[in-house]
């Protein structure tokens, strides 16, 4: 289990828990992501931020600073 | 149902009507386009109503609207175009204002008697979910599905009859880009509008008993909030803006109470805020699955890699920078031929206005005054037109928010984000369609600080200053000038951030908006769409900013121009009239001699005639440029900079430099001109300093240099002499921070509704520029 910010381009993962209060998780939900749901780092920024991640139909670029404590799980395809 | 169409009737005298006779009188149905960014919204908008709209002004309300208008069958629709949003819930007061007008609440317009949802058919589960919040208003609503053929594409099929039965609200399904459907689309919502009490409103998704409980024991807590939708957002929006404005600072307790029925809630495992999302979106996956049938993705497509690689960290930056500077230099090289010919056009109406009226101040004020002021706005428009179509096509394409996501982390550093690079980098070009393109930045706070500091970035118009000031003493050694002009570029590429840095802290502050940014799909851009973008800003700039412009120019001119008689009452512009017609003579005498010679194929017997011609002309344009000098001297304006030279002297500056500063208030070129002139070398072309292979060799070159140098003036009260480098160094300094541009200060104006900005914004950069030139030259007259 490792938290977004750290995921890498091109891994897929399932989500397992948001942190309590994050506006960045209320915003995620309002897009339809929620515990158990899958989602794909598609791409870093240069100098490393902000990252692309995929879900659903939807594709949304986050700042890393924003998505730490949101735990994920690699899913090993 | 609230009372429609009631704004013009509702003044104090007006006689009370029911809502029946205003619909029959009146019969005016207002509708709202409400929808997610990147839903073709404006698309739609624009489609329907056409070139009839405008940017409405309301009281208390921030963010643009849009009105409009369309007709069918003899009904008139009013629709107004929301912010595209992708929740009612509200963070901000901002946010609020969308909800404000769907319930009435905003002054001057009347609620919306239809709402028409817009959805991306594509991406259909999540834009429902705007959809299933609209359903709290009890509003009817028109659900439109908009690009099917997308939808299609990618293997999405939808049931539109399912989808109707399934939501219980009436919904087609259009193509806005390809105008498929628009009429369907208008005969529908005539035909909801003429049985508007009748249809029947969708039902609100389902929330958990416990839920509606809590709303039960909370509305009499919050009597004044009439509204069922926006008792259930105060309970749901956690320290959003309704909580702030019921719940002030004296009213602690009933914060408290809404508290404990949130505690309540979470103790139940339906903590808000995020019970919202979880409850739709519960309804909406076990819904979609009856009217969505996705087949299995067909993944890999070639848009998808093209994706990967523009937001590639290298290959992806690289194609950032080049497209950058192809467009950046499209709108150098496209723009510049438009702005020759406006300027020609401008010129060409000034002489002929010049050979049709008599000398005198009327002459002069439609030539120099009125003539130049339009002259001066329409010269923007090649650059605005230009960068606006580049923008609109990046936006339209789903370019746009790659390029946002490609420079965040670079912008991130100085508090803004990613959508203030492009705006700041055109500025580079003219601040003035840099700070007409901050319109994409959502964020107020952010767009804001992005228009305080664009016109730090060294615009085009700086460069006559530099390139003459740079030739005439800072030429030696050889790797100086080249140097000299980067680091003035520098300064803004610095002083910009910074100043964004220290405004996002001080005034701007507030809280940190969430960076969440969608990358929209790629698609074909729609000419239509960029042709109106274009339109729109044109027309935005010549009417709002452009009067401001021209009543600026006739300002400077006025003060430039009185008082027009010397010590012995001869009014300056007839004198130089008369030599002008004299020097006209010597030209035209001279031509005939040279053309006589030629034409006898002989060298020039005469020649101690043509010498003497020659030497006379000279003179009389010597005694012309005396006259300009002189005048200008004298002229109010004149007057004031010599009465301000106590304070240019800390700057190293004598009175002329004052002047021709203050006088390049209109746009910033101008100040070689009025160099020229109150150096007596008459009125100077700033296009010419920058073709001259070397400006130090220009008539105005050599005489700033001479009299920098050797001839300081007699009423100059610098005791010692001023080190002409450091004069030109603080001179320069001061011309890169300071604020001299109408243009951009009325562009200010338009930008942000408000006279308050583009006055902070004067204020703050002349500041900085006279601190910073104050600093230059009394430091380096330290070691100098």
């Amino acid at each position: 289990m490792i938290s977004l910010d750290q995921a890498k381009p091109g891994m897929r993962l399932k989500v397992i828990q948001f942190p309590i209060g994050s506006e960045v998780s209320r915003r995620l939900m309002e897009f339809g992501l929620f515990e158990g749901d899958f989602l794909r780092i598609l791409s870093v920024a240069p100098m490393g931020d902000p990252i692309e991640l995929e879900f659903d139909s939807n594709r949304i670029s986050l700042r890393k600073s924003e998505v730490k404590g949101i735990l994920v799980d690699i899913v090993h395809e | 149902m609230k009372p429609a169409s009631t704004e013009k009737q509702q003044t104090a005298v007006a006689p009370i009507m029911t809502v029946a006779q205003k619909n029959t009188i009146e019969k005016k149905i207002t509708v709202a386009l409400v929808g997610n960014p990147n839903t073709g919204k404006s698309t739609l908008f624009n489609a329907l109503t056409g070139l009839n709209q405008r940017i409405g002004n309301y009281s208390g309300v921030t963010v643009e609207l849009k009105k409009g208008k369309f007709e069918y069958q003899k009904q008139t629709f009013d629709i107004i175009d929301l912010p595209g949003t992708y929740s009612v819930a509200a963070r901000s007061p901002d946010e609020m204002i969308a909800t404000n007008l769907l319930l009435g609440q905003i002054e001057d317009l009347p609620a919306p008697d239809l709402i028409i949802s817009l959805v991306d058919a594509s991406n259909l589960q999540r834009h429902l979910y705007l959809t299933t919040q609209l359903f709290d208003l009890g509003k009817p609503i028109l659900l439109v599905l908009n690009m099917m053929d997308v939808a299609k594409s990618r293997g999405v099929k939808i049931d539109l009859s399912q989808l109707q039965k399934t939501l219980q609200l009436p919904c087609l399904a259009i193509q806005a880009h390809k105008q498929i459907g628009l009429e369907d689309l208008k005969k529908s919502i005539w035909q909801l509008s003429e049985r508007l009490d009748k249809i029947e409103l969708p039902p609100r998704i389902p929330f958990p008993a416990v839920f509606e409980s809590v709303i039960e024991q909370i509305k009499p807590i919050f009597p004044e909030i009439k509204s069922d939708f926006l008792i259930r957002r105060l309970v749901i929006d956690v320290r959003g803006p309704l909580e702030k404005k019921y719940c002030s600072d004296e009213d602690l307790p009933r914060l408290e109470l809404l508290n404990n029925s949130r505690t309540e809630l979470a103790k139940q495992g339906l903590a808000v805020p995020d019970m919202e999302a979880r409850e739709r979106y519960r309804w909406l996956r076990q819904a979609t699955s009856h009217f969505v049938k996705k087949e299995e993705a067909v993944s890999g497509s070639w848009l998808d890699r093209i994706d990967r690689i523009l937001t590639h960290r290298l290959y992806g930056t690289f194609i950032f920078f080049l497209m950058m500077f192809c467009i950046f230099q499209t709108i150098f090289v496209g723009a510049s031929p438009l702005m020759d010919g406006i300027d020609y056009l401008r010129e060409w109406v000034g002489s002929t206005v010049e050979s049709n009226i008599q000398i005198g101040p009327l002459r002069s004020l439609i030539v120099d005054g009125i003539i130049k002021g339009v002259g001066a706005v329409l010269v923007f428009l090649p650059q605005i037109l230009l960068l606006f179509g580049f923008i609109a096509i990046l936006e339209d394409c789903g370019y746009m928010a790659r390029a946002a996501f490609l420079m965040d982390r670079l912008m991130a550093w100085c508090g803004l984000n990613g959508k203030s690079f492009i705006p700041l980098l055109s500025s580079i070009a003219c601040a003035v369609p840099g700070i007409m393109a901050t319109r994409v930045i959502e964020n107020r706070r952010d767009r804001l600080a992005t228009i305080l500091v664009a016109p730090l970035m060294s615009c085009s118009a700086r460069l006559p200053l530099y390139i003459l000031l740079i030739a005439l003493f800072l030429q030696k050694p050889w790797w100086l000038p080249g140097l000299m002009l980067f680091m003035m570029y520098l300064i803004g590429f610095i002083s910009a951030p910074i100043m964004a840095w220290l405004f996002k802290g001080t005034i701007l502050r507030g809280p940190r908006p969430t960076f969440i940014m969608e990358m929209p799909s790629f698609k074909v851009p729609s000419y239509k769409t960029v042709l109106f973008r274009m339109w729109e800003a044109g027309i935005a700039f010549v009417y709002r900013a452009g009067i401001i412009i021209c009543a600026a120019m006739v300002l400077v001119w006025a003060s430039l121009y009185f008082p027009n008689h010397d010590s012995e009452n001869h009014s300056y512009d007839k004198q130089i009239s008369t030599i002008q017609e004299e020097i006209d003579q010597l030209r035209h005498s001279i031509e005939n001699l040279d053309s006589y010679s030629e034409a006898k194929e002989e060298a020039p017997l005469n020649n101690s005639d043509r010498e003497n011609l020659e030497k006379k002309l000279e003179e009389e344009i010597q005694r012309m440029n005396l006259l300009y000098g002189q005048w200008r001297r004298q002229s109010y304006l004149g007057q004031l900079g010599r009465g301000l030279e106590p304070i240019f002297t800390p700057l190293g500056w004598d009175w002329k430099v004052g002047v021709a500063v203050l006088a390049s208030f209109t746009a910033r070129e101008v100040v070689v001109g009025t160099l020229g002139m109150i150096y007596n070398q008459g009125e100077v072309d700033p296009k010419e300093v920058l073709h001259l292979k070397n400006a130090a060799d220009s008539p105005l070159g050599i005489a700033i240099q001479s009299q920098w140098q050797t001839n300081p003036d007699p009423a100059n009260k610098i005791e010692r002499s001023v080190s002409p480098i450091l004069r030109a160094l603080s001179l320069m300094i001061f011309f890169a921070l300071c604020c001299q541009c109408t243009s951009t200060l009325a562009v200010i104006k338009r930008e942000t509704q408000s006279w308050f900005w583009p006055l902070f914004t004067l204020v703050y950069m002349t500041l900085l520029a006279y601190v910073s030139a104050f600093a230059v030259f009394q430091l380096g007259s330290l070691f100098l």
